[in-house]
């Protein structure tokens, strides 16, 4: 956290002071909000731009799919497996579809599951998390322990498990991998949490008589979004690979609708992978591509949020 | 900070009566108790409308912790609290949540105090809304006056805390105390994280607001300088219990108690000329506050020790000058001269 950092570092460091207060004069003739210095720094971090341009457009993809389709990803046409041609750009599956359409459609179900189950185990995580390291006590250690045992679970199995039994789906893909993966938001909005109730412009709110639920939310969560966000960012590119996995296994997205991962099951046959290669290579760099975008603006995050980064 | 202020029959805005703040040792699994640390264990003293309270102590006698039990951060172990005579401790709900607003407190740390995310605007107007302290269409109007009297220009208020310096950032710390208009303002070493040059000003700040608003306050510091030069009368804590309470004048120019006496000797002089040439030196430690004997808490490291004070703790005594202290307060019981 900004404050807490800003301590520390005077304390390693006797001539930080005089920078500082350059730092506040230099500051005081631009009147810069805290999200502007951090968009700078953002700015500064070649990779994460990039990073951040190519999700952009693989945003766009997702959302105009229908647009830029050159067919119809689920007609079968006449063409079985054929090769790359001015008609079928990326060539037609073993059953006759078109590739290139097949993975544009793909890419809003890699984002749907990479954005949709972090957006849901952020929210359980942070407020587990902040419940639990705000009224500390018995509450932090039942909740804590929950966590743990939440924790000590082999992932892949139980969501292997648990789609067996609900059968799968995208909508089931996203709810399970929401609902496994908020112990380790949990632990680190906990963690902020503690450490920023200490903090005295949180012990001033309580003074000043500002409600529970208010100081929780207005003035210590908005403390914690910075880590939060760098975890919830590397927390996409996660699920999206778990997704591609659990689809190449045949348990996740189901045929007819197309995911890179259920794309690359064609790629469990050697002549595929042999004499086919327009059939698994194109999904398989899409994740690359994608998961790298993403872990490019989290890294590109992180160090913007880090108060010792100066640039 | 006026004599008739001090008079008998002034009913004391704050009257504190043998506060007692412990911490528990927890250990193991199970959180078992294991002892506690008594870091405020029976203090008693008032403050009268209008005055300043310094209250000074070496670091871990428990000065922040009694500013921090009264303004509610901390749980009162024991003890009465009586503010505008009514008791804060015991009582809960609404009635006591409006007593409180009367009650607030000034932190160290200019930098950890404001909230990094929020401009100052927000900040100064956060309680005002919540508590509708005024009109909502005056609350901005409200937040310029608290930038006034605070000396820092309007201006200022649509800037995030990152942008100031500490004396800027200590200032729009006072402002936000001052926004629900209190009675007491606990003052938890306000200047020790300042320059020097910086602390004077802020220390003025507060006497002319004090004049202004007719503010009391309850100055903490291990700063004897700052606390001189505001207060009205000092209590010296030791080890969660005041060993002496009187006059500022008479505190630095009759000290009683052996520890003030060393806590003032420790003090430097700027001229040459007025240094005495002994200077007390307490020798040893502090003792461990979570495993202390019983007698008096000084006992250990005071130059005048004898056997009683090994056996009976002494008691704050005497009307105008109160001292605990066997030395001071029964010289009958004591039979060695006075060294010091």
């Amino acid at each position: 956290m900004p404050v807490v950092e800003t301590k520390k570092r005077k304390e390693l460091n006797p001539n930080q002071h005089q920078h500082d207060k350059q730092e506040i004069l230099h500051n005081l003739e631009k009147e810069e909000s805290y999200f502007r210095i951090i968009a700078k720094r953002f700015l500064n971090h070649k990779l994460a731009v990039i990073g951040l341009i190519v999700l952009f457009l693989i945003m766009l993809v997702a959302i105009f799919a229908p647009f830029i389709a050159t067919k119809d990803p689920y007609q079968i046409n006449a063409a079985f497996g054929a090769p790359p041609s001015a008609e079928y750009w990326l060539g037609t599956d073993l059953v006759g579809r078109d590739v290139f359409s097949r993975i544009l459609y793909a890419s809003r179900v890699s984002l749907m599951v990479g954005f949709g189950s972090v957006l849901i185990y952020t929210v359980i995580g942070t407020i587990i998390g902040a419940v639990s390291g705000y009224f500390g006590g018995r509450v932090d250690m039942i909740f804590m322990r929950i966590t743990d045992v939440f924790m000590s679970f082999p992932q892949l199995m139980v969501i292997l498990v648990v789609v067996s039994i609900f059968g799968p789906s995208l909508l089931n893909i996203i709810v399970i991998l929401g609902v496994l993966g908020w112990p380790s938001v949990a632990r680190l909005v906990r963690g902020s949490v503690l450490s920023l109730k200490e903090v005295d412009f949180v012990k001033s709110a309580v003074v000043l008589g500002i409600s529970t639920p208010r100081i929780l939310f207005s003035h210590i969560l908005p403390n914690v979004m910075a880590p939060l966000l760098v975890h919830a960012t590397f927390g996409i590119a996660a699920a999206i690979i778990i997704e591609a996995s659990l689809s190449y296994l045949g348990m996740g997205v189901q045929p007819p609708i197309s995911s890179w991962g259920n794309m690359l099951t064609d790629a469990q046959s050697i002549t595929v992978i042999s004499s086919q290669p327009w059939l698994w290579i194109p999904p398989g760099i899409m994740i690359v591509i994608t998961v790298l975008a993403i872990n490019f603006v989290g890294d590109g995050l992180r160090d913007a949020l880090d108060p010792k980064m100066t640039n | 900070m006026v004599d008739a202020f001090t008079v008998e029959n002034i009913a004391p805005l704050l009257r504190v009566e043998n506060l007692k703040t412990h911490y528990s040792i927890k250990k193991g699994v199970f959180s078992r108790n294991v002892g506690s640390i008594k870091a405020v264990d029976g203090v008693d003293f008032h403050i009268n409308p209008g005055e300043t309270l310094g209250l000074v102590g070496e670091s871990g006698c428990g000065k922040s912790t009694v500013g921090k039990t009264l303004v509610g951060l901390e749980r009162a172990t024991a003890g009465n609290v009586f503010f505008d005579n009514k008791d804060i401790l015991s009582g809960s709900g609404s009635e006591m949540k409006k007593v409180r607003r009367d009650l607030q407190i000034i932190f160290q740390d200019p930098y950890s105090s404001l909230n990094p995310r929020k401009r100052v605007k927000d900040i100064l107007e956060e309680p005002i809304r919540v508590h509708r302290i005024v009109e909502p269409q005056l609350v901005s109007k409200r937040v310029d006056e608290l930038l006034e009297l605070v000396g820092l220009p309007r201006a200022f208020k649509n800037r995030y805390p990152h942008e100031f310096s500490g004396g800027q950032r200590q200032r729009i710390g006072i402002a936000r105390a001052l926004s629900l208009n209190p009675k007491l303002i606990i003052c938890d070493e306000p200047v020790s994280a300042l320059d020097v040059s910086i602390q004077a000003q802020i220390l003025n700040l507060l006497k002319d607001l004090q004049k202004e608003l007719n503010l009391t306050f309850l100055f903490i510091a291990h700063g004897l300088g700052a606390v001189k030069y505001i207060s009205d009368r000092i209590a010296v804590m030791y080890l969660g219990k005041i060993v002496e309470i009187a006059k500022t004048e008479e505190i630095f120019m009759n000290p009683q108690h052996p520890y003030t006496k060393a806590l003032l000797s420790a003090y430097p002089i700027p001229n040459p000329e007025l240094r005495s040439k002994e200077r007390i030196i307490i020798s040893g430690d502090v003792p461990n506050p979570s495993n202390l004997q019983k007698g008096c808490n000084f006992y250990s490291r005071c130059p005048l020790a004898k056997s009683i004070c090994r056996d009976e703790e002494p008691l704050l005594k005497g009307e105008k000058h109160p001292v605990a202290c066997f030395a001071v307060n029964d010289e009958k019981k004591w039979n060695a001269g006075i060294r010091l």
